[in-house]
């Protein structure tokens, strides 16, 4: 059983036998119901316009079962000359849909529409007649999902024929509308409705009830849209019994004049993919495919149809397949007019946005720059300022200050990244750090003429805003929910798709796998975003499910239609969000989000860019809010610095560190990789560093560009500028990477010179290979630049050295600016590091979790770097870590775990009367619960009050319990008698663990050292030589398997001295899978490589390290 | 006195019981409801290999390659608990369900000594499947510490070994005899006391009596029904408590040093509680001869014949350096005493009471005497069972008679054990197999003589099952026997008067076999959209009450199906079926309706269908249902 496109699956569809409708026979019958089952037959020679009114797509979430794109595919195929997409509360297919249809010149016009859930759990189809109508259609379902509603229990709404599932709890309720029919009402105008399907409130209420129920919900339906706005729907899926509705619906329509429609009632583009439909109604219902049993679909009709085959279905009913045709000419909205408009910035005195955007440019520029403003600068302002304006961004631009500017003003660290720092007005305003004329920055790739969207418009530049993550991120977008209003602002979505793990996990319980073979699976499963090494069968077998075995097929297929990216669930985009001059909830419907007072639009952020909506990035970065606190720490010494900018710029003690590879907690060059590079790669400057940011990366790593830029940079390898017969053309634009392409600018630039793309054929370059959910839209892109190359006379080395890089380049590549941008808060992190270390190590640790190393190691690395840690004390530590002198912290209560900030306060305000003089006075004094003094005297936070940490467990144990707070005034002394004996080192280093996840003393490998024979500390490896057979033993810090390491593994260990690396060869990681990734402590034997001051040991054996017993540290894994 | 039969990872043992095989293999009790599963239990195999309570599957396997994996089984542990109450009836009549794996019984007024009653005990649940300790003391609780304490698995406590001698005692053992014995089998954690006593008093020979480390005696453990030499007789202990941390081999940490020993008199005066009633054990246990070599067997997993019983004599020496754990204190108050360093009940009970209560009131007052032993208690006495039946589902479908069998076998057992504690017989036996078709197969048989022989009892299923073929694999069985008191038994009124009424029971479990389970039965549909699929069933013993009328009525012609559906040959003009050939319908096919598909189950190969089916008139009367599988054709059935 092979269906068309090359999987097994049910066949209803294909197997031969007699036509499905025959030839001959009357020309006009009808069809009886099931009791008389021989139907005459029929035939009707003219063939009418079919369109398909009711289709959905996954975006329905668990009911349709194919994408947009495949919907609109299938539509081509079968000559529909428009199709409706109708997903379920919502429009989230509606922008993919419209993009796959433009994509094929509009062959298929693209119908937006929704299926609403009604109150009563019914369900009404609704088309976006007009543009007021799709406004009606986003408001509707923005006012159901935001305005909190009494829902029905679902046993009320529960259809007797137990045919939809049990509905939406208040748990599930994100998702379901639950509209009244009022709100049907008030927003109906411009919409379309039908009578619906099975889950209609017709037919739904003549299963239930009767005639007389289905004539009733008819009524309400008419009341709301009267005659000429609602059609009664009619759908043949070819089961028996369905005749008999069939009739009564026509019956129903002639009683009270209302036109029929015939429509598919289509949940998948073709039908092999209602197997995907089949799991994801078992997912819906929460059951499995065994025990599913009549709750799946009897066969694969609901695929797009053709009009032909949908004529020969509604032969005795011509009119209602008429009907879609002339239902399709009244539809005039599109998502093409879609009405969005970026809010327009209110100047102080009116003057227009133009004016007043140049008048802050330079005023902000004579503030930004000493003296009097360079020549240069000034033209390429005014050019810019020329451009922004005949473009009419200059709200954008003004708006996007605005936010800076207020971030700024309420002592929020802010700072563009991506192209903008591109833009010299960018920088003047302070939206940028990035000065361009000192890089040498061309505007033209962040804003240009020809720069324009899919839609024809200019496309909006793209602004990306950093800002310190947490609290002061939220308050800069609870601002902006405040300036735009609940409805005029929302994050944008993220769309969840289904991946490898959760592929096998979803489907295998469908499937009815055992949950243990699962659980075996994801074990085995890569963790992030890299390829799996295992193919799918070989971890199938590996888990328990061989591939013999009777469902291992089915796995497999469901395996391969799912990872097409079909969408799981939405998400909230990290930081994007759009805002409308208007009401965005009429552009776009707004959801509730998870996180309290924020709202979510229904379309992620591609789709917001493809539909021209302006999406203004407000990411946090942990490292701006580490750098912004330890700027205020440093404010107490009197060398600063008082800000970031006053930080040298080319400090050669912060570049040797960084050559050395120092740089543990530092932005971006911390990891792994980065370290493993940066003794190689030698950054001497700015650029320098931003190359090192940028090319370790999976992009230039897949594309084998790290060893040559290297090579060439040390003067080993001839520059090469992808071949001889395009050097002149290339040369100036490669010239400072030596000849390789490692920036996005550098690919669009090079497309456009060799390949005579347009403006706008590179920024759909761009963007294809920035769009990461859907692979085919950069197949299809690149396969634009090879016919470009080819057509431009290039040869074929040519075309294939471009392509490898686009296609390398895909969702990793950097862009110029923003490495550079990224190259100097690395630079900036190191410096701090180096010269204000005792602030950089408490912000640090005040800001975890963050970056790449667990506080643990954070604090040993500061041990390395000279730093003493002291521990938390009751009468010294704040709830925050706090610098002591320039060499000493204090670790904070925050790290005290089960500590509440509360509490931490208010023991800080007694503690400002006057230290503690008693444990009986700190008591006393103090709102601590049980459990929290237990936690302090464990870690030795009361160890200044009390003789050791058992005395203070044996003391604090005899206070008052938590309800007796009213005897602590009367509580007799307590005597310090303990009879306990004091923790050992090795208990002590366990509490510290137990309690805080970290230790002020030494690392716990110093008290296993003794007893490690034949290990060589970490510190030791640079002094062994190449080659040597070493064993390396300590915590796992990290385990990494990049997918572009071809299965390597990287190990860091750390022991007392610091960290080692190890290597390990796929074959050996295969082997050791489970000891490697469940231990959390190793010993490592094998030839150590010491190469370039990079040590790393190359694993022969891999063994557990039992004895050492150590406390569990966090481990970064995987990513 | 009280005694304990204790058995270590229950729910382990109950579930490993069931099957075949599974003893000398690494295996690990998995919690199987939550979403990460971790470790709950593991024997000693498993544990040698490094799996520990608490740890991921893939952490477990990482360790333990082989390891087998096991869910809880609440019904497999009902079963282990019948078997353990059953086994607690042979020591006494006044038995308590203590707890999961523990049962106390009375021992108070008898007459006999108990550790050979106890080490028979031992033996014979061991013998059905679960490895059990027994601990002899004056209160319940002690005796639970001493079977805990006796239990020999891998986390062992460091005991050492403490020369003691007897008086009239012809030899000695040597410390360096002594240190070989702690070497040899200290570090399979498990330390052997050597000594014994003769009656007599003329064959003393030196002897050990195990300690805790603090270098005290008090306890005598002895080994039982062994056999060899008797001067040798083995003691051993093992942890107490399953997981628990080791204790210090040294002082007890966490005790400050002058509070350390006071309470720990030497060992050398520590006696055996009761002279008369060791000697007569003693006595008893000299018929069997302890070798060397059962030592090493036993050193294996799991437990043998060679169970350890342990009778506690000095109460203090012997709590002293249990765990902390073993007095079973909650979950907080443990985490509290953990972080105050207290490792062992000896070191909660050398703190103050009074500071306990003061710091933990009513629930340190009570851990604090349950550290120190306890007090005797009445207990909640176990009444024989009335009823004898015993059922279990299978973990994984049973398709072959060997584990069936094994399990009947394990049912009998129990079963028998529990008619003879209750003076009773089976007069007959209920078998039930549930099968994965979710049909059921059940027979009874009569004895054709009231047994309560486990033989017997076992060799009446083997016989049905033996000629049974069943139509799907068995999921689940029940074995249910009908008590009779022995002897004197009267005919029923309408029974027949068969000469050999288990000879016919048989014969017709053979007939059954013949026609077939799944052949017997009402028809009832299947929830698929398959057609035609039903199963038969039992018809319901309680009638439901009528449901609501549907809506709408099911109207529509009857279809008679043709079973199996007939062969067909369809003839086609122009694209269009136009003559029926069948074997015993044929004709002009005049009309024929649009086609119907369906298909389903294509997510398992073997199970997938897919098919057409058009309702057809013939031209000369009759209306049919054709029927397109793949490409042969078929008729379906005729429309009424």
């Amino acid at each position: 059983m092979t269906s068309d496109d090359g999987t097994t699956g049910p066949q209803d569809d294909r197997t031969t036998g007699p036509q499905d409708y025959g030839t001959t026979g009357p020309q006009q019958v009808t069809i009886q119901s099931t009791d008389s089952p021989v139907v005459p037959l029929s035939c009707s020679p003219v063939v009418p316009t079919y369109i398909e009114l009711h289709a959905r797509s996954a975006f329905s979430f668990l009911r349709g079962a194919s994408l947009p794109e495949h919907l609109v595919e299938a539509a081509l195929a079968a000559e529909l000359p428009a199709m409706a997409l109708l997903d379920r509360d919502g429009v989230y297919g509606a922008p993919r849909f419209y993009g796959s249809a433009q994509e094929n010149d509009f062959r298929v016009r693209p119908r937006v529409g929704a299926e609403i859930t009604m109150e009563d759990g019914s369900v009404v189809p609704l088309l976006a007649a007009t543009r007021t109508g799709y406004q009606n259609l986003c408001q509707l379902i923005t006012e159901t999902k935001l305005v909190e509603r009494k829902v029905a229990p679902a046993s009320s709404r529960q259809p007797d024929d137990g045919r939809l599932e049990a509905g939406a709890t208040p748990r599930d309720r994100k998702r379901p509308c639950f509209a009244t029919w009022d709100e049907l009402a008030r927003f109906s105008e411009g919409l379309i409705a039908f009578t619906g399907d099975e889950e209609g409130p017709v037919r739904r209420a003549w299963r239930a009830q009767g005639t007389t129920a289905a004539a009733d919900a008819l009524k309400k339906l008419t009341t709301i849209f009267g005659r000429d706005r609602l059609f009664v729907e009619l759908q043949r899926q070819r089961i028996r019994g369905e005749e008999r509705e069939g009739k009564f619906l026509v019956d129903l329509a002639a009683a009270h004049a209302l036109p029929l429609l015939a429509t598919g009632g289509v949940n998948y583009a073709i039908a092999p993919h209602r197997v995907v439909a089949d799991v994801f109604t078992c997912l819906r219902l929460h059951t499995t495919l065994d025990a599913a049993g009549r709750q799946l679909e009897l066969n694969s009709e609901r695929h797009v149809k053709s009009a032909r085959v949908m004529q020969q279905l509604f032969a005795d009913l011509p009119e209602a397949v008429a009907n879609s045709g002339r239902l399709n000419e009244r539809l005039e909205f599109t998502l093409e007019n879609l009405g969005y408009e970026f809010p327009t910035y209110p100047t102080p005195h009116g003057e227009p946005m133009e004016v007043y955007l140049r008048e802050r440019t330079f005023a902000c520029a004579a503030q930004r720059i000493a003296g009097p403003l360079p020549e240069k600068l000034v033209a390429q302002l005014e050019k810019e300022l020329a451009l922004i304006a005949r473009l009419k961004f200059s709200g954008y631009f003004l708006i996007v200050w605005d936010i800076c500017d207020w971030a700024r003003q309420n002592n929020v660290l802010v700072q563009g990244r991506g192209s903008a720092a591109n833009s010299a007005v960018c920088y003047v305003l302070g939206i940028t750090a990035v000065n361009p004329l000192k890089h040498r920055l061309l505007f033209d790739r962040f804003l240009n003429d020809s720069r324009v969207g899919r839609d024809g418009r200019p496309s909006w530049p793209d602004i990306d805003l950093d800002f310190p993550s947490g609290d002061r991120r939220e308050r800069v977008i609870q601002e902006v929910y405040r300036r735009y209003g609940r409805r005029g602002a929302a994050m944008t979505a993220n769309v969840i798709t289904y991946r490898g793990r959760s592929i096998v996990r979803e489907v295998g319980k469908v499937l009815g796998f055992g949950a243990d073979a699962l659980d075996r699976f994801s074990s085995l499963y890569a963790n992030g975003d890299f390829p799996q090494t295992l193919e799918l069968e070989q971890q199938l077998a590996l888990s328990g499910i061989a591939a013999h075995h009777p469902r291992a097929a089915a796995m497999g297929q469901l395996h391969h239609y799912f990872s097409r990216a079909l969408p799981r669930h939405l998400g909230q985009h990290s930081g994007g969000m759009v805002i409308c001059r208007g009401q965005l909830d009429k552009v776009v419907p707004l959801e509730p989000a998870t996180m309290p007072d924020r709202s979510v639009c229904q379309w992620d952020k591609e789709d917001c860019e493809n539909l021209g909506i302006v999406k203004i990035d407000l990411l946090g970065l942990g490292m701006m809010a580490v750098m912004q606190d330890t700027i205020e720490l440093c404010r107490a010494r009197p060398d600063g610095p008082p800000t970031l900018n006053d930080i040298p710029e080319d400090d050669p003690l912060t570049y040797e560190k960084i050559r050395a590879a120092d740089t543990v907690g530092v932005f971006q060059i911390e990891s792994r990789a980065q370290m493993a590079t940066l003794p190689r790669f030698k950054p001497k400057d700015i650029y320098d560093l931003a190359m090192q940011v940028a090319i370790v990366r999976p992009g230039p790593i897949t594309g084998h560009l790290v060893h040559p830029l290297i090579r060439r940079r040390d003067g080993v390898e001839k520059e090469d500028y992808i071949d001889p017969t395009v050097e002149e053309l290339v040369k100036p634009i490669l010239g400072r990477t030596k000849g390789v392409i490692l920036f996005q600018e550098q690919m669009l630039e090079i497309s456009m010179t060799l390949a005579s793309f347009s403006g706008a054929q590179a920024e759909e370059l761009r963007r294809a290979m920035g769009f990461t959910k859907n692979p085919e839209r950069l197949t299809k892109s690149l396969a634009k630049l090879a016919l470009a190359l080819r057509a431009a006379g290039r040869n074929e080395n040519v075309i294939k050295r471009v392509c490898e890089s686009a296609q390398s380049f895909a969702a990793y590549g950097f862009p110029e600016s923003h490495a550079i941008g990224f190259a100097m808060l690395a630079y900036g992190s190191t410096w701090l590091k180096l010269h204000r270390t005792a602030e950089f190590y408490a912000s640090l640790l005040n800001n975890q979790p963050m970056g790449f190393y667990s506080p643990a190691t954070l604090i040993q690395d500061g041990r390395r770097h000279g730093l003493k840690a002291n521990p938390v004390c009751v009468q010294r530590s704040q709830w925050a870590c706090t610098v002591e002198d320039e060499k000493t912290i204090r670790i904070g209560l925050r790290y005290v775990r089960g500590l509440p900030e509360a509490a931490v306060a208010e023991m800080c305000t007694a503690r400002a009367a006057g230290p503690f003089t008693s444990m009986d006075d700190f008591l006393r004094r103090t709102n601590f619960t049980a459990a929290e003094r237990r936690s302090l005297a464990a870690v030795g936070a009361l160890d200044a009050i009390a003789r050791h940490r058992r005395a203070a467990l044996w003391q604090v144990e005899a206070a008052w319990s938590d309800n007796e707070a009213l005897f602590k005034q009367f509580a007799e002394a307590y005597r310090d008698d303990s009879p306990l004996v004091a923790m050992s080192a090795g208990e002590e280093l366990r509490a510290d663990f137990a309690g805080l996840g970290l230790t002020a003393e030494e690392h716990p490998m110093a008290l296993l050292r003794p007893r490690l024979h034949g290990v060589i500390p970490a510190k030791d490896l640079k002094q062994v030589r190449n080659g040597q057979r070493v064993t390396i033993a300590g915590s796992v810090i990290c385990r990494q398997r990049p997918g572009t390491a071809k299965g390597f593994v990287f190990i860091s260990l750390e022991d007392e001295t610091g960290i080692a690396n190890a290597v390990v060869l796929p074959g050996i990681f295969e082997q050791l899978r489970l000891t490697i990734t469940q231990e959390p402590a190793l010993r490592i034997t094998g030839p150590l490589q010491n190469v370039s001051g990079v040590t790393h040991v190359k694993a022969e054996k891999i063994e557990p390290l039992r004895e050492a017993d150590l406390p569990v540290q966090a481990s970064h894994d995987f990513h | 006195m009280f005694s304990v039969l204790h058995i270590a990872d229950f729910a382990l043992h109950a579930v490993l019981r069931t099957e075949r095989d599974t003893a000398h293999r690494p295996a690990a009790l998995f919690a199987g409801t939550s979403k990460k599963s971790i470790v709950l239990a593991a024997n000693p195999l498993a544990r040698r290999a490094g799996v520990e309570p608490g740890m991921t599957a893939p952490q477990a396997v990482a360790r333990c390659p082989s390891l087998i994996i096991r869910a809880p089984r609440p019904e497999a542990e009902n079963e282990a608990r019948a078997v353990l109450l059953a086994i607690g009836f042979t020591l006494s009549p006044a038995i308590e369900d203590t707890a999961p794996g523990i049962c106390t019984c009375d021992l108070r007024g008898l007459r006999l000594a108990p550790e050979p009653l106890a080490a028979s005990a031992v033996e014979r649940l061991g013998e059905l499947g679960l490895p059990a300790t027994a601990g002899i003391a004056r209160t319940p609780l002690l005796a639970l510490y001493a079977a805990r304490a006796a239990s020999p698995s891998e986390d062992a406590f460091n005991w050492i070994e403490v020369e003691r001698d007897l008086p009239s005692s012809p030899s000695r053992l040597r410390r360096g005899e002594q240190a070989m014995a702690r070497r040899r089998f200290g570090e399979g954690g498990r330390a052997r006391s050597i000594g014994g006593r003769q009656p007599d008093g003329a064959r003393r020979s030196p002897s050990t009596i195990l300690c805790p480390a603090a270098g005290d005696g008090g306890i005598v453990s002895t080994r039982t029904a062994g056999s060899g030499d008797p001067a040798l007789q083995r003691s051993h202990t093992g942890n107490v408590g399953q997981g628990l941390p080791t204790p210090p081999s040294a002082a007890p940490r966490g005790i400050a040093p002058e509070r350390r020993g006071r309470e720990a008199p030497p060992c050398r005066n520590s006696t055996l509680a009761d002279t008369d009633r060791t000697e007569l054990a003693a006595e008893r246990w000299e018929e069997a001869s302890p070798s060397p070599h059962d030592t090493i067997v036993a050193e294996d997993v799991g437990l043998s014949a060679r169970d350890a019983v342990l009778t506690v004599a000095d109460e203090k020496h012997f709590l002293s350096p249990l765990p902390l754990a073993a007095a079973d204190p909650s979950p907080e108050l443990a985490a509290i005493l953990d972080g105050w360093g207290l490792r062992t009940l000896g070191d909660l009970t050398a703190l103050p009471r009074d500071e306990i209560v003061r710091r933990f009131g009513g629930e340190g007052l009570a851990l604090w005497q349950r550290a120190a032993g306890g007090a005797p208690r009445p207990l909640r006495p176990v009444v024989p069972p009335q009823t004898f039946s015993a059922q279990m589902e299978f973990e994984h479908e049973v398709e072959t008679l060997e584990p069936l069998l094994f399990v009947l076998r394990r049912f009998s057992e129990r079963l028998a054990l529990e008619l003879q504690a209750s003076q009773h017989v089976a007069a007959e036996l209920h078998l039930a197999l549930r099968l994965e078709d979710e049909t059921q197969h059940a027979r009874s048989f009569r004895l054709p003589e009231p047994t309560a022989d486990v033989e017997i009892l076992f060799r009446a299923l083997h016989t049905h099952l033996e000629s049974l073929t069943t139509a799907a694999s068995i999921v689940a069985v029940a074995l249910t026997l009908t008590p009779a008191r022995p002897l004197v038994r009267q005919q029923g009124l309408f029974e027949t008067g068969l000469r050999d009424p288990h000879g016919f029971a048989e014969t017709l479990a053979r007939v059954s076999a013949l026609v077939g389970a799944d052949h017997v039965g009402t028809p009832r549909r299947e929830d698929t959209h398959r057609p035609d699929v039903v199963t038969l069933a039992a018809p319901p013993a309680v009638v439901s009450p009528p449901a609501a009328p549907p809506v709408h009525d099911r109207v529509g012609l009857p279809l008679r199906r043709f079973r199996p559906p007939l062969p067909a040959r369809v003839e086609f003009t122009e694209g269009r079926a136009t003559y029926l050939w069948t074997e015993h319908v044929r004709g002009e096919i005049a009309q024929q309706s649009v086609p119907y598909p369906s298909s389903g189950d294509w997510w398992q190969r073997d199970h997938a269908w897919a098919r057409r089916e058009w309702d057809i008139a013939l031209a000369e009367g009759g209306l049919y249902r054709l029927l397109l599988v793949g490409d042969a054709w078929f008729l379906e059935g005729e429309y009424d």
